[in-house]
């Protein structure tokens, strides 16, 4: 370990003294082991977000900016790792944790291992590690996102030992956190994005180029980012069946949204008229019956993209009909020209667009009642009769045993 | 008037059985059809879950419409063979008489008449439900087969026909099932419980009632009419069953051709999620915080000497942001902390003894 001369200077002042106040040492050592223990006890009994800030055991930030302000400061893990240790103040107090946070948060709520100077060593072998083993102190006091985490695809990664995957403070921010609550704060949604870019970045990549990234860009605020459809904390496995599954709904939220869509005159029937037809009505049956299983029956981001969505006008549109035998073809592959034209394209069907289908439709919206109501009208007269005739076939008396009818 | 039978023999096993097949084909394709039709319903999905998914539900749809299609081809080479090699008469053809019928029929019901129409081998109720039959299996399976491989059918009709295909296959299914609710169910489970689709006998009270002048044929001796004499019989089976085999064994090829072609019905698995993370660098340690801009001005390395007493603040000054001395280097606190005797000095007395050093105050 790699120690600087501020530390060593402040041992040497402490072994100065050790030599001329040995007895009172001795007491304060004592004094201080209890602090130590007491402040253990209380880092795991007391909630550590607790306010009030005269409390030894909880120096104020000052107290530890004494030492870790002071620039170049750094260390050598186990792991040959050099971690620079050097906090700007100015960053601190900028962030969600800072001077404008609801709550004052001090640096020791975080490192709540660090009890006292000197510090105990690293405790791991590497940076990585710890900061993960880190993030779970974020639970403390966010409980409910700690809580939702631990099914995200990126906590089962960590499990599973990929240990790239990403924990609280790489979306967050260390030191440096801000805020994500678009409700509670300003937020910026493209720098949301761009968390999630550190390690996606071909998909942000995608998604800047689509009209959702660039309606984002803008500044438009009823775009999705990321974390719309792939919610925060949770972010479900998005390969997974069930999110295949549930995605059309995540995409009729917006889309089947009259108000919002009004703004932007995009059709609202987009969603029910993809229930109503083949891959819809599927997904939708796969959902109710066997949420479970994977089905290659197509759901939105099939045709449209997840990432890349680009505007059905646009000439590079996968949904484009110069485009559209390739896209049916990923799962059709012998689907040609014609075949294309079997999708209504989220169209109800109309004279004007699809005279052969509004055709036949007519024929039994026409066919059906007719038939329905002639078979209703010959068997409730049919019934009237056989009644009335059996009425009279017993009030006649059972001697007679044909012809009971009216025949004459 | 002579002792009459109380039972006639309505129908042969050949009809009894095939009844039976349609029966069940029709019965399993309405359930296992309807269900998706009304995916949103709770009882369908109830169903569907029964019959063990969505996929399951549509194998067994497959497999009752195969039924049913190798039995209507049975069907059309037996009606072929009554007709051309027995002779037998058309007597299930619609006719004028048959709208007449209805008519009186309806008069007689409502007591406009006091004669119910004399009806024959088949009355307009039966004419009109056979017809129903033909017709909507026709549609059907014509209309079934386009759904269940689009892309065979768009190569020789254009795309429009596969949803109109679904609106045709969907609301017939409706046409038919409600049909047979109430035409069928009232005329042979209702109004009479006719259980000669599968004893084969009918009442005579039955036949006099629907049937009078079948049932005057039969006792008069003339129905079923004569079977043409044997060798005329021989010499049009000859010609008819090799055609009829020859026909039906293509349609059964096509049938199987139609229901086995792979490469257009099978879609192939999406292709595999590219890999997410791709970092835009690779991960490490956090960034160093940058220097101030008077780093340099600041000595690295700060030699130390012997402190002479009391202790100088030696490690930086007593500036603005550390004013309150006791607040790192109380007696009861960590940082260098000062004696115990110390507890009771007043806060802002520690300089008196405790001269900062001059070069780093000046920080």
């Amino acid at each position: 370990m790699m120690i600087k001369d501020q530390r060593l200077m402040i041992k040497a002042l402490a072994k100065e003294r050790d030599g001329r106040f040995t007895l009172i040492i001795n007491h304060q050592s004592l004094l201080l082991a209890l602090l130590l223990a007491v402040g253990l006890m209380a880092a795991i009994v007391l909630p550590t977000c607790a306010q009030g800030s005269p409390d030894p055991n909880r120096p104020s930030n000052d107290q530890c900016l004494v030492c870790h302000a002071e620039p170049g400061l750094e260390m050598t893990l186990p792991s040959n790792e050099v971690l620079p240790l050097t906090i700007d103040a100015d960053t601190l107090d900028a962030s969600a944790h800072g001077v404008h946070a609801d709550e004052e948060v001090r640096c020791v709520d975080c490192h709540n291992d660090m009890s006292g100077y000197p510090h105990a060593d690293f405790p791991d072998v590497d940076y990585r590690t710890w900061q993960l083993k880190m993030s779970l102190v974020c639970g403390n006091c966010h409980e409910d996102q700690a809580l939702d985490r631990q099914d995200s695809v990126h906590a089962r990664l960590i499990a599973a030992g990929k240990f790239e995957a990403a924990s609280c403070a790489d979306c967050h921010g260390s030191h440096d956190v801000q805020w994500a609550d678009p409700e509670k704060h300003e937020v910026d949604r493209m720098q949301m994005a761009e968390a999630c870019g550190q390690c996606h970045s071909t998909i942000l990549d995608d998604y800047k180029q689509s009209i959702h990234g660039q309606e984002t860009m803008k500044g438009n605020q009823d775009t999705p980012t990321c974390s719309n459809c792939h919610p925060a904390h949770k972010i479900p496995d998005p390969r997974s069946a069930e999110f295949r599954l549930k995605s059309p709904e995540m995409c009729g939220d917006c889309h089947a949204d009259k108000e919002l869509m009004s703004e932007y005159d995009i059709s609202t029937d987009v969603f029910d008229t993809y229930v109503s037809d083949f891959h819809g009505a599927t997904v939708s049956i796969f959902e109710a019956t066997e949420p479970g299983h994977y089905t290659n029956k197509a759901v939105c981001s099939d045709c449209h993209g997840a990432h890349l969505i680009l505007p059905p006008t646009d000439e590079n549109s996968s949904v484009i009909s110069a485009n559209l035998v390739k896209t049916c073809q990923r799962c059709h592959p012998d689907a040609n020209e014609s075949f294309t034209k079997s999708w209504l394209g989220h169209y109800r069907p109309d004279w004007k667009r699809y005279p052969l289908v509004t055709a036949v439709k007519w024929f039994y919206w026409l066919i059906i009642p007719f038939t329905l109501v002639f078979f209703a009208v010959f068997v409730s007269t049919d019934a009237f009769r056989t009644l009335k005739n059996r009425g009279k076939k017993k009030g006649v008396g059972a001697g007679q045993q044909q012809g009971g009818d009216e025949h004459d | 008037m002579t002792e009459r039978a109380m039972k006639i023999i309505r129908f042969g096993v050949t009809e009894r059985v095939e009844h039976f097949f349609l029966l069940l084909s029709f019965t399993i394709l309405a359930i296992t059809g309807l269900v998706q039709k009304f995916p949103e319903n709770g009882l369908s999905l109830a169903i569907i879950k029964g019959l063990g998914g969505i996929e399951n539900t549509r194998s067994i749809h497959h497999i009752s419409a195969i039924v049913l299609i190798l039995l209507s081809i049975f069907h059309l080479f037996y009606v072929g063979y009554k007709i051309y090699v027995l002779k037998r008469p058309l007597s299930m053809l619609p006719g004028l008489k048959d709208a007449k019928d209805v008519i009186v029929l309806l008069k007689y019901n409502i007591g406009l008449s006091r004669q119910r129409p004399l009806m024959d081998r088949y009355n307009f109720g039966e004419k009109i439900e056979y017809w129903a039959v033909v017709w909507g299996t026709l549609v059907m399976a014509v209309s079934g087969y386009m759904l269940w491989n689009p892309v065979l059918t768009t190569r020789i009709f254009p795309g429009e026909f596969i949803p109109a295909a679904k609106m045709a296959h969907g609301y017939e299914a409706i046409l038919a099932v409600l049909s047979i609710l109430i035409w069928h169910v009232w005329h042979v489970h209702v109004k009479h419980f006719n259980k000669s689709m599968f004893t084969g006998a009918i009442d005579v009270e039955e036949m006099e009632e629907e049937h009078p002048l079948e049932l005057e044929k039969i006792e008069q001796g003339v129905w079923p009419p004569p079977l043409p004499p044997g060798q005329e019989r021989w010499r049009r089976a000859v010609l008819y069953l090799p055609l009829a085999g020859l026909l039906a064994i293509l349609m059964l090829i096509s049938t199987y051709y139609i229901f086995t072609e792979q490469t257009a019905i099978t879609t192939v698995p999406p292709a595999p999620v590219e890999e997410a993370y791709k970092p835009a660098q690779p991960p490490g340690l956090p960034t160093a915080t940058p220097a101030p801009e008077m780093a340099e001005e600041i000595p690295k390395h700060v030699v130390w000497e012997a402190p002479p007493q009391p202790m100088p603040v030696q490690s930086h000054a007593a500036d603005e942001a550390r004013a309150d001395c006791q607040a790192c280097h109380g007696s009861f606190t960590y940082i260098s902390p000062a004696p115990l005797d110390h507890a009771e000095y007043e806060d802002d007395g520690c300089t008196e003894c405790h001269a900062a050093a001059k070069e780093v105050s000046q920080r």
